[in-house]
């Protein structure tokens, strides 16, 4: 769900982080042989150092890979089909304009501290985020609800949503700002997790040792840059975590693969540099899935020479993206749509531009009247292997479609300055990565008008009112067909060149089994790894 | 006097260093959140708690103004540079000393059996030997010791600190075996320079046992290039292990050099940069008064 922010952090560029490539979208690797309900044992799991371990300043991978463990949200996503399923909520109910939303939380769940899970633990969490002054990373995810803008003047003097109201211990009713169909979608992200009252007399104490609702706890306090320990919560309301205990030892670099290779730890993601040892080395517990960062190619629309739609889908047909990943970006799977196949929604296939056809390119081309070279084409520098993948695409663009290309290495710090600021002077390597398992949320952000990242500069009244229907729907079922008709849009208008899902690839010793991804997110469901033989 | 010139060094390094960390392009809150829109309050609220908005002298001063009191700043992820250095710092100082000791015992070792040894095939393979070591880069040097006894033997861990001591081994090694290859080398000319001397040939002649006359005349009068180098490496150490601490996972020091770097996070990287070079200015001072005292000509009032 972070990965990109991740890569970013890393500095490392898009693809280096674990990639996908084939679509083996049967999860866990091979062995399942462990039975049914086996619990107990200890297993670690390559993780990596969180910038912080309260949920809500956070906004990297790896700490919502320990939230995973340490905390049940309101909702949780099928493995499926991304769907949104009640966890600690017993019941969401929307109005019928999609406005306000009554959440039932269960009854009788505690904190790891033993302080009962009410209905106010959501709410001062929500607040204290929500209050600008606080000063939290997340805070944005709030300003859907009532009360919002209130709280993030210059001088805020409320410190309360008034959207937020709580009924009783258990009820409590969220009133937004405008309707939103994918309110219930977003509930399953760190932002909205519930904290205990300790946090508020110390929070920098709870951030070296956090007290969440979820299956496993902390076993003594965050090690730095060594390793987080978790232990079994042995009064959790929900289904049990499998494992007794689940260490995170933290790696920086590519000291994790050796010490994976020398068995040292259960679990590791595997990144484009490795992926190709696993799969020789151990064919039957990698298992690769395409994660949620959706990678493609910026197009400067607010540039003239791109205004013609012909010609960024002949851009987009002129490009073998499978031979650049069998061959360079060895981790990752071409795009056929505007979102990952793990969301709500996803159509294989839907997308006709995204496939090689040089004849149909060049048709298309000569429709946009041609192109006055030479193109720019931009990407991340230090980055050889991506490097590789761009001369591959602009050695493609050149014999295709007869456009000069040059390549232009950015650095790394000024390079989302210049997409936000609108300064690309051509094409560019980007990605997406979602804040909650929603078609909405691989659209609005990207193309709609006021959208915080539609760094293309797409305006489209008409898709701008698909959205707002959409955000208007009832349900969310109801809510998807009418999103996918902006997708639709987007695929024939081609704000931006679709080109790939960056992967999510674990490989494990036979030590364990069920390994499984967090159905639409990127972290491990650190409750259902088992561990073979618990006994020792 | 010397005590009173670390002072201006040290400014000199902080302005240095702030100064290309503040000249360096892009905006390390956007680094927080990567392309996703931060919400203005908290974009201000940040900037704000940092001086951001503030001009650069403003920023130098405030810095200065917290560093005399033993305040490093926070990180923009809001940690405490103190206690990330407090953390590290013990990491990288035994890495440091067990390079150190690499150094010191193999290197002397290989200086003293090649120079008494001269010109004989013990001594042809030490500088051979010693050759290849330099030559190899630490990053090899690394990952084969790594791969062998690391992954393929099992006998030592490959990566991290929990294994207490033993994980320092490779490590060691790894940083430790081109310093004592350079040593060693030096050494021997070194010993070989001063066993042609005058006094040694009289020290000879008056009868005197030749382990005497090489642990006494000998070695320590070579001792006063020996030590200055001495302390070179142990301060190289401990701002050269950033290679080693990457490929064996140890949060030192230079592993979070990288990530300051990596991440424009300016107020950890000042605070690492500030700290090796008060080591270093440290260390030759020390190494200045050693010298002193072991060679009386050298003065230092």
């Amino acid at each position: 769900m972070k990965g990109f922010v991740k890569v970013v952090v890393t500095a490392v560029s898009l693809v280096m982080l674990a990639a996908a490539c084939s679509s083996n979208t049967s999860s866990g690797g091979g062995a399942t042989s462990a039975e049914p309900g086996a619990q107990g044992g200890t297993y670690s799991f390559v993780n990596c150092e969180p910038t912080t371990l309260i949920p809500h300043n956070d906004y990297e991978s790896c700490g919502s890979q320990v939230f995973q463990g340490l905390f049940t949200r309101l909702v949780t996503y099928d493995f499926t089909t991304g769907a949104p399923v009640p966890a600690q909520a017993e019941s969401i109910t929307p109005s019928a304009d999609a406005l306000t939303y009554t959440i039932v939380i269960k009854d009788g769940w505690t904190f790891h501290d033993g302080e009962p899970v009410t209905a106010q633990s959501y709410v001062d969490a929500w607040n204290y985020t929500a209050y600008g002054p606080n000063g939290y990373i997340l805070n944005f995810f709030f300003d859907r609800i009532e009360g919002y803008d209130e709280m993030n003047t210059d001088k805020p003097t409320v410190k309360e949503l008034s959207g937020l109201d709580v009924v009783d211990d258990t009820t409590f009713t969220v009133t937004l700002k405008a309707p939103f169909s994918q309110f219930e979608n977003t509930l399953g992200f760190d932002a909205f997790d519930p904290l205990p009252s300790v946090f508020y007399d110390d929070p920098d104490a709870f951030n070296e040792e956090p007290i969440g609702d979820g299956p496993y706890m902390m076993d003594g306090a965050w090690k730095h840059d060594e390793t987080i320990k978790l232990t079994r919560y042995a009064d959790y309301a929900g289904t049990p975590g499998y494992a007794d205990n689940v260490e995170l030892p933290i790696y920086t670099g590519d000291a994790a693969w050796a010490d994976f290779q020398a068995g040292n730890v259960d679990i590791t993601l595997v990144g484009s540099s490795h992926i190709e040892e696993a799969r020789t080395a151990y064919p039957d517990t990698l298992s690769e899935q395409p994660g949620s960062t959706y990678l493609f190619l910026g197009l400067p629309l607010y540039d003239e020479k791109y205004q013609s739609k012909e010609l960024r889908q002949a851009l987009s047909m002129a490009v073998d993206r499978q031979a650049v990943m069998t061959a360079i970006l060895v981790a990752e799977t071409p795009a056929d749509d505007v979102m990952p196949p793990a969301i709500q929604g996803y159509r294989p296939g839907i997308c006709q531009y995204c496939t090689l056809n040089v004849e149909a390119a060049q048709a298309k081309l000569a429709e946009a009247g041609g192109f006055e070279g030479p193109l720019t084409l931009n990407f991340y520098a230090d980055d050889q292997v991506l490097e590789q993948a761009m001369e591959a695409v602009a050695n493609q663009w050149t014999q295709n479609l007869g456009i000069e290309v040059k390549l232009n290495p950015i650095n790394g710090n000024e390079y989302f300055g210049m997409t936000l600021g609108k300064e690309m002077t051509g094409p560019w390597w980007d990605g997406w990565v979602m804040d909650y398992p929603s078609i909405q949320d691989y659209l609005t952000p990207l193309y709609g008008k006021n959208g915080g990242y539609n760094v293309a500069g797409y305006d489209n009244p008409a898709f701008d009112d698909l959205m707002t229907q959409g955000d208007e729907a009832p349900t969310l079922d109801a809510s998807i067909p009418v999103y996918q008709q902006g997708g639709d849009m987007i695929l024939e208008d081609m704000p931006v060149i679709p080109w790939g899902y960056i992967g999510f690839n674990t490989v494990h010793q036979t030590s364990v089994t069920n390994v499984l991804k967090a159905g639409p997110l990127d972290v491990l469901a650190l409750e259902l790894v088992q561990v073979v033989e618990p006994s020792s | 006097m010397r005590l009173l010139l670390v002072v201006p060094v040290l400014l000199g390094t902080i302005l240095l260093v702030f100064g290309m960390v503040f000249l360096a392009p892009g905006d390390p809150i956007s680094r927080l959140a990567g392309n996703k829109p931060l919400s203005p309050s908290t974009i201000a609220v940040i900037t704000a708690r940092y001086h951001l908005e503030q001009p650069f002298v403003i920023q130098f001063w405030e810095y200065v103004k917290a560093l005399s009191h033993g305040d490093f700043g926070a990180t923009f992820t809001g940690r405490d540079v103190s206690e990330i250095i407090k953390e590290r710092f013990p990491v990288t100082l035994k890495l440091a000393l067990g390079a150190f000791t690499v150094e010191v015992v193999l290197g002397l070792a290989l200086a003293i059996v090649s120079a008494i040894k001269r010109r004989t095939w013990i001594d042809s393979t030490i500088l051979v030997g010693t050759l290849a070591m330099i030559t190899i880069p630490t990053l090899v040097v690394g990952f084969v010791l790594q791969y062998v006894f690391g992954i393929k033997l099992g006998w030592l861990p490959v990566a991290g600190i929990q294994a207490g001591w033993q994980s320092y081994v490779l490590p060691a090694l790894t940083l430790g075996l081109g310093s004592a290859a350079a040593l060693g080398r030096l050494g021997r000319s070194d010993i070989l320079d001063n066993m042609t001397g005058e006094h040694i040939r009289a020290a000879h002649a008056r009868g005197l046992p030749r382990r005497r006359v090489i642990g006494h005349h000998v070695l320590k009068n070579s001792l006063v290039p020996i030590i200055t180098i001495f302390g070179l490496d142990l301060a190289y150490l401990m701002g050269g292990a950033v290679i080693t601490e990457a490929i064996f996972n140890l949060p030192g020091l230079g592993q979070s050099l990288i990530v300051g770097v990596r991440t424009s996070n300016g107020p950890l990287v000042v605070g690492l940069v500030m700290l090796s070079a008060i080591i270093f200015v440290f260390t030759n001072l020390v190494v200045d008064l050693l010298c002193a005292r072991i060679d009386p000509r050298i003065s230092y009032e």
